[in-house]
């Protein structure tokens, strides 16, 4: 062993310390800390006096104790003092153009933290899983009578395969939701989703067992896994391992035993679920036929590839798995297997599968739009800098003449744009704070903000970029005027006629005539959809939606009818209640997920697609939907009713129909059936969507039998809709609720029709409202700038506006005269962002089947809104000038 | 007056080093306050404490000789100062003055 002598501290922090520290004091400091080490050796050994030791050499590194910087730092240190000190001075001397520059520059940096974190937040999505490059969503690429499919969701049978087949695949995972139902303590009912999953699930993604052991966590039926949110609100603690839990599920009330606890799943996760169940459940909650078909397409798929990671290589092998999986149901070509990356599905809208997606575009758009704005802001002060030249070409002057290098001053005018920025930066914060439950508002999303590496890498980029960047042109250009020629009073203003300022001006005008013709527009849009005749009366209706009622058979015709049964009987119940004008009853109503699609093939061998709803027979007749050939159901004969189908115009003209009434579908297995009436078409679906042709039926049996494909967005129920009198509606409210009651034990919801299909434009309207904010901001921010350069214009030609009004010129004159300057300008900029915007809204209204088109007036409106705050604007500037008393303005000559 | 006032700690130390009377150096007094106190104290607080007393003037120091133990580096000793010495005394007759006028009754239950 080695004597006790030997034995030192760690070498580099005895240097470290001999580093930073005073000479005056290190003898003291390294002596006392050496002997605590000596002490603390003998006590517990050389580690824990290591550390120790360590530890009291950085509690040492105070201020105090600090080495003092040499001679030539101390130099630099008094310049940056002073600079800072001229900075503050000179700031707080032009209080109206700080106020104009900061508030500019303050809003273009909230603008530029909202966009960012929302933009960081959609591109974060799925990115925090450790193993992301790894892991895949397979999905299906089918081929199906000329149509091709991106299937997300794909058959249950493919787990299997993946598990066993593929030495490539380390793990694979499935993930089956079943709607759980439970009641709360105090009796009502509600509903989770719980996720079907393998043990591989928690081993494939992160989200890490805050309690519970991984091994065997999801091994038995009974095994659930819940997240603290969840456990929270069912058991009410998190201290759950062990505990019962109960959810009905398929209708059997089924006990589970917490085996783990997760964290909530976050926001950023494509993958979300509040309950995991193992999979060994599929057998009693899955249909057999789901398990073992290749045209079940119902369950997500993840897998996990080992390290090589090679997937061309693996999709080519799973043809050969498919092959010998579907044995004589194979066709090559019509079904192939891929794999796509864990971190491509939220932006891919193509593969549908059940996780949510969002819009890359509206991502690149925003970013754009924040950082245009803060470009807009950072305008602002170049204009207004050189604005103030003159003013600071003196100051420049004489410092030059003092002995200052151009660095000096360069440094000097960017410690001022760069303070000016750091002080928006802390009211930008602010203002983003305060503005952040709007933008959560129409982004429908809900960013908070914290302190985290987003929201500081945004500050510090927004700083760095509006302080250096706005900080360039003043930095650069004043600093390198000649001294001899501004002192000698050569220099009596910019010359020519300010370019830069003026089409630094322009493009700040584009862009806010961009934003606010673009306002325009999309407002326009939404009402031009909110006002069009649908073809069917909205007013004054109601709905509410019956629960599913019981049926004998599980055909979706039959089930139709059972619906339809219950809600005749509720629908007779509520004949006494007179403030009901009249109603209906049927499977799809307006504004809800999207009608049933229905396909059938005709003798050729032809598929045709059409809608279809099942209606009473009031169902024209509450909505007045005219009928243009034959007659609605209201006034066929029971046969009729029974046999009867009515279809719209879009129907017939796909079909080439020529008489219509009595004609039968070219289906083979339709049972006797003939169209009775035609309706003028009415918008069932979105206005983003043309008419497509529809058929309504009072027996949905009869059109079930004929058709082999189905295409179904909602749960089938019965919606009652009825045409009542609005004033009476509270007490309305109150009869049906008592009515529904006897009958029901699902709460009573009513809703009103209008409003449900307002429903349908909510992405549009939130885009709308983000829009118009964006818009008020650019128009904000460039009217600020514009006041500050009218402000300067006006100072500048003081002594000229003067000698003019003693020359006779009216104030009228002059305020033309001033105004004309910047008029000028934004004419330029509106016929700059007229092709622009136009091109960005055709495109945004190609969305819509029907839409308005773009019209002069438009842009018209937006450029009288832009020149009448312009104007507004510069004349308080130009009308203080133009009745200034000329006596003020030349006195000192 | 600004500067001279003692704050709980200073005064600590303050005692200490009057206390320890010739040998009250770093170590020593964070040792005689470990002690005493039963409260850890990193040694860094005790020289920033150390050093503000000496600014006051409540302290004075001078560098001893070479030792043996710590890489023959020399210590520094304080001790107290005669108006050091009144600080204390000054504090301890605040603290007095308050503490006689507790009036003489019984406490608590």
């Amino acid at each position: 062993m080695q004597s006790e002598k030997h034995i030192t501290p760690p070498r580099w922090a005895d240097r470290f310390l001999a580093f930073y520290c005073r000479e005056e004091f290190l003898e003291e400091i390294a002596g006392d800390t050496h002997e605590l080490f000596e002490v603390r050796l003998e006590h517990s050994g050389r580690r824990i006096a290591s550390l120790l030791f360590i530890w009291d050499v950085f509690r040492f590194f105070r201020w105090s104790n600090l080495k003092s910087t040499d001679r030539s730092n101390i130099n630099q240190l008094i310049m940056v003092k002073n600079n800072f000190k001229i900075a503050t001075r000179s700031l707080i001397k032009h209080k109206f153009y700080t106020g104009i520059n900061l508030l500019g520059i303050s809003l273009g940096i909230a603008c530029f933290i909202l966009t960012y974190l929302y933009v960081q937040h959609e591109l974060s999505y799925d990115e925090f899983h450790t193993k992301k490059d790894r892991l895949y969503r397979v999905w299906v690429h089918e081929f199906d009578e000329g149509d091709e499919y991106f299937e997300g969701v794909v058959p249950m049978v493919l787990i299997d395969h993946m598990e066993n087949d593929f030495p490539e695949i380390d793990h694979a995972a499935q993930m089956n939701a079943v709607l759980g139902r439970y009641k709360t303590p105090d009796g009502t009912q509600l509903t989770t989703m719980i996720d079907m999953v393998g043990v591989d699930f928690l081993q494939m993604f992160d989200f890490p067992l805050i309690a519970g052991s991984l091994e065997g966590v999801l091994d038995s039926p009974e095994d659930i896994v819940l997240t603290e949110s969840e456990a929270i609100r069912r058991l009410g603690t998190t201290d759950v391992i062990g505990k019962t839990i109960q959810y009905e599920l398929r209708g059997k009330n089924t006990e589970f035993v917490v085996s783990g606890l997760v964290n909530d799943v976050p926001d950023n996760s494509s993958l979300e679920f509040v309950a995991l169940i193992s999979d060994t459940n599929k057998k009693k909650l899955v249909h057999e036929q789901s398990l073992t078909s290749w045209f079940n397409f119902s369950t997500e798929l993840y897998v996990l590839l080992n390290e090589e990671n090679n997937v061309p290589a693996l999709e080519e092998k799973f043809t050969g798995m498919v092959k010998t999986g579907m044995g004589e149901d194979y066709e090559e070509g019509t079904f192939i297997v891929y794999l796509q990356p864990l971190t491509d599905m939220y932006f891919n809208k193509q593969i549908a599968g059940d996780t949510p997606t969002g819009d890359i575009n509206t991502v690149r758009i925003l970013g754009l739009v924040g950082f245009v704005i803060l470009l807009l802001a950072g305008i602002n002060f170049v204009n207004l800098s050189v604005g103030q030249s003159m003013s600071r070409a003196k100051e420049v002057g004489v410092r030059k003449v003092m002995g200052a290098f151009k660095r000096q001053l360069t440094y000097q005018f960017l410690t001022e744009s760069v303070l000016l920025t750091l002080v928006a930066a802390v009211l930008g914060l602010v203002i983003s704070y305060l503005l952040l439950p709007t933008f959560n508002d129409f982004s429908g999303k809900s960013l908070e903000l914290t302190f985290d590496v987003p929201l500081i890498q945004a500050l510090v980029f927004s700083v760095l970029f509006t302080g250096v960047l706005s900080g360039l042109y003043p930095a650069f250009v004043l600093s390198s005027f000649n001294p001899s020629k501004v002192l000698k009073g050569a220099f009596t203003g910019r010359k020519g006629k300010n370019g830069l300022a003026y089409s630094l001006i322009v493009v700040q005008y584009v862009a806010a005539i961009f934003f606010v013709s673009t306002a325009v527009i999309m407002k326009n849009q939404m009402q031009y959809i909110s006002k069009l005749d649908m073809g069917f009366n909205k007013e004054a209706k109601v709905h509410f939606t019956l629960p599913a009622a019981k049926s004998e058979t599980n055909r979706m015709g039959a089930r139709m009818e059972a619906n339809e049964q219950q809600a005749k009987v509720f629908l007779s119940e509520l004949q006494q209640l007179t403030s009901i004008e009249k109603m209906t009853a049927s499977n799809n109503y307006f504004g809800d997920r999207g009608w049933v699609r229905l396909g059938y093939e005709d003798r050729q061998e032809k598929e045709h697609f059409f809608h279809y709803n099942h209606v009473d027979e009031n169902f024209l007749d509450v909505f007045d939907i005219e009928v243009i050939q034959g007659q609605g159901f209201k006034e066929a004969t029971p046969h009729l009713r029974e046999t009867g189908l009515v279809v719209n115009e879009a129907f017939i003209k796909e079909h080439g129909i020529e008489n219509p009434i009595g004609h039968k579908l070219d289906g083979e297995k339709f049972p006797d059936h003939q169209i009775i009436g035609v309706v003028k078409d009415f918008n069932f679906a979105s206005l983003r969507e043309e008419i497509t042709p529809l058929i309504l039926s009072m027996n949905a049996e009869m059109v079930f039998k004929g058709i082999y494909s189905i295409e179904v967005n909602q749960a089938l129920k019965s919606t009652v809709l009825a045409k009542v009198d609005l004033n009476s509606i509270d007490k309305l409210k109150e009869e049906i609720g008592a009515i529904w009651e006897e009958r029901f034990a699902e709460p009573f919801e009513l809703g009103f029709l209008d409003a449900k299909i307002e429903r349908l434009y909510e992405q549009e309207k939130r885009n709308d409202a983000m829009v118009s904010l964006i818009a008020l901001l650019a128009v904000i921010i460039a009217s600020l700038g514009l006041l500050g350069l009218v402000a300067l214009t006006v100072q500048n030609k003081f002594k000229e506006i003067g000698i003019r009004k003693v020359l006779g010129a009216s104030a009228f004159s002059i305020i033309k005269m001033l105004n004309k300057t910047f008029l000028g300008p934004i004419a330029i900029a509106l016929l700059l962002s007229l092709p622009l915007t136009w091109f960005a809204m055709q495109s945004w209204l190609d969305n819509f089947a029907y839409h308005i088109n773009i019209n002069p007036v438009h842009f018209l409106v937006a450029g009288a809104v832009i020149f009448i705050t312009t104007l507004v604007v510069a004349s308080y500037q130009s009308v203080r000038a133009a009745v200034t008393n000329p006596v003020d303005t030349l006195r000192y000559e | 007056m600004k500067g001279t006032q003692l704050g709980e700690f200073e005064e600590l130390v303050l005692l200490t080093v009057g206390a320890l009377y010739d040998e009250a150096y770093g170590v020593a007094v964070m040792d005689e306050i470990k002690n005493e106190t039963k409260r850890s104290v990193n040694i860094s607080a005790i020289h920033s404490a150390l050093r503000r007393l000496e600014e006051k003037g409540f302290v004075k120091s001078r560098m001893g000789g070479a030792t043996n133990e710590r890489g023959g580096r020399r210590k520094r000793y304080f001790v107290l100062t005669s108006y050091g010495k009144k600080a204390l005394d000054d504090a301890q007759s605040l603290r007095m003055k308050l503490y006689n006028r507790i009036p003489n009754m019984s406490f608590g239950n």
